[in-house]
């Protein structure tokens, strides 16, 4: 499934496996249980547009969280999201990045990438998985415009600081496609799919803002 | 800076304002551990962004001296992340202490307690730690002060 080799879906193995021995006796932090009892007591509406004014976060987090929380999953559930999220951009960086494989082998095991953003559930969790998948688009030599405007509008979505990164890898994005037009006498992509990611950028990414 | 250096090489100068304008922000709004390390993930990005994987992995070059810093930088990771997961093992609240011991520590928003309450809290030990008020984020919302009340027992 890899696509690489066998040591890649070793080291996805091991760090599934740390994640699985820290979660086993996790203590949540405060903030992580704000979140989730934000998303269980305020309606849609309200949640999205009052209650996160208080937080200082886009909604991104606050939506993934509402379904499980108003059905009354338990609490644990915020840390096993977080967990698969974490799971998710290791798989990206293994499966796509193009980096030799002792960088791809030691990545995972940082305290940002096995602590931090996986294991703790905060916003921030998601950041990893859409940063990489980001990468990995703008990357690309087939250009997909629409489907880099998604991936950055969710990034934008997710905190203040994602939205900086957002906007900072769009605009060298769209830097890019613009060189390409003037260099080769046009875009790569075709200019109704450029117009479109632009709008959807343009749509979703102020959410970010209230 | 190598990350910078590499970044600028291959063209790509938007990419390297991404990280500055991030710490930038950082350290301006909210510095704390779990906002820097993003830091970290957004240069693993620009890094990805700008690798060349035509260019061999043995010749150094600043990409390969770029690559040895990352590696060397995850490794000095290493014995924090077991230190985290130590941790974690070790403050585990498995098993939970007995429930019906009261709370060291309680937080309430203010407008819910009433004096009366405060006193009695008073009386059985606590003493208020911290009173804050949580504001909107952005200053064009207007919106009412969130006040919170922190009481700890002595």
């Amino acid at each position: 499934m890899l696509g690489q080799t066998w040591p890649d879906l070793a080291v996805l193995a091991a760090y599934a496996a740390t994640l699985c021995v820290a979660l086993s006796r996790y203590l949540p932090w405060e903030d992580e249980g704000r979140a989730w009892t934000a998303a269980r007591y305020f309606g849609l509406y309200d949640l999205v547009f009052h209650a996160l004014r208080y937080e200082g976060h886009p909604p991104l987090w606050y939506l993934i969280l509402f379904p499980l929380a108003k059905l009354h999953f338990p609490f644990v559930y915020i840390n096993l999201i977080s967990a698969g999220f974490g799971l998710a951009g290791i798989y990206v960086l293994l499966r796509y990045s193009p980096f030799p494989f002792y960088i791809r082998a030691l990545l995972p095991f940082g305290f940002a990438l096995a602590y931090e953003y996986a294991v703790v559930a905060r916003s921030y969790c998601l950041f990893p998985l859409l940063g990489f998948l980001v990468a990995k688009e703008y990357r690309s030599t087939a250009r997909k415009p629409v489907r880099m405007a998604i991936l950055l509008a969710l990034l934008a979505n997710l905190s203040l600081h994602g939205t900086i990164v957002a906007c900072g890898f769009g605009l060298s994005y769209g830097w890019d496609l613009y060189r390409e037009r003037r260099v080769s006498g046009g875009l790569k992509a075709p200019l109704p799919q450029v117009r479109l990611a632009a709008g959807i950028f343009a749509t979703f990414a102020p959410l970010a803002i209230g | 800076m190598l990350v910078f250096a590499l970044a600028w090489c291959r063209g790509k100068p938007l990419l390297i304002a991404v990280p500055l304008v991030l710490g930038a922000f950082i350290v301006e709004v909210y510095l704390r551990l779990w906002h820097t390390s993003l830091i970290w993930v957004v240069l693993i990005m620009v890094l990805w962004a700008v690798w060349d994987e035509r260019e061999s992995l043995t010749r150094p070059s600043l990409q390969n001296i770029t690559a040895w810093v990352f590696a060397l930088i995850c490794l000095l990771q290493l014995p924090w992340t077991v230190a985290a997961v130590r941790f974690v093992r070790t403050h585990s609240t498995c098993p939970a202490r007995a429930t019906a011991d009261p709370p060291d520590v309680i937080v309430f928003r203010e407008t819910t307690v009433t004096p009366e309450q405060l006193s009695q809290l008073g009386q059985a030990g606590y003493v208020s730690k911290q009173s804050f008020c949580g504001t909107p984020f952005f200053p064009n919302q207007p919106l009412t002060p969130l006040c919170m009340d922190v009481v700890e027992k002595q």
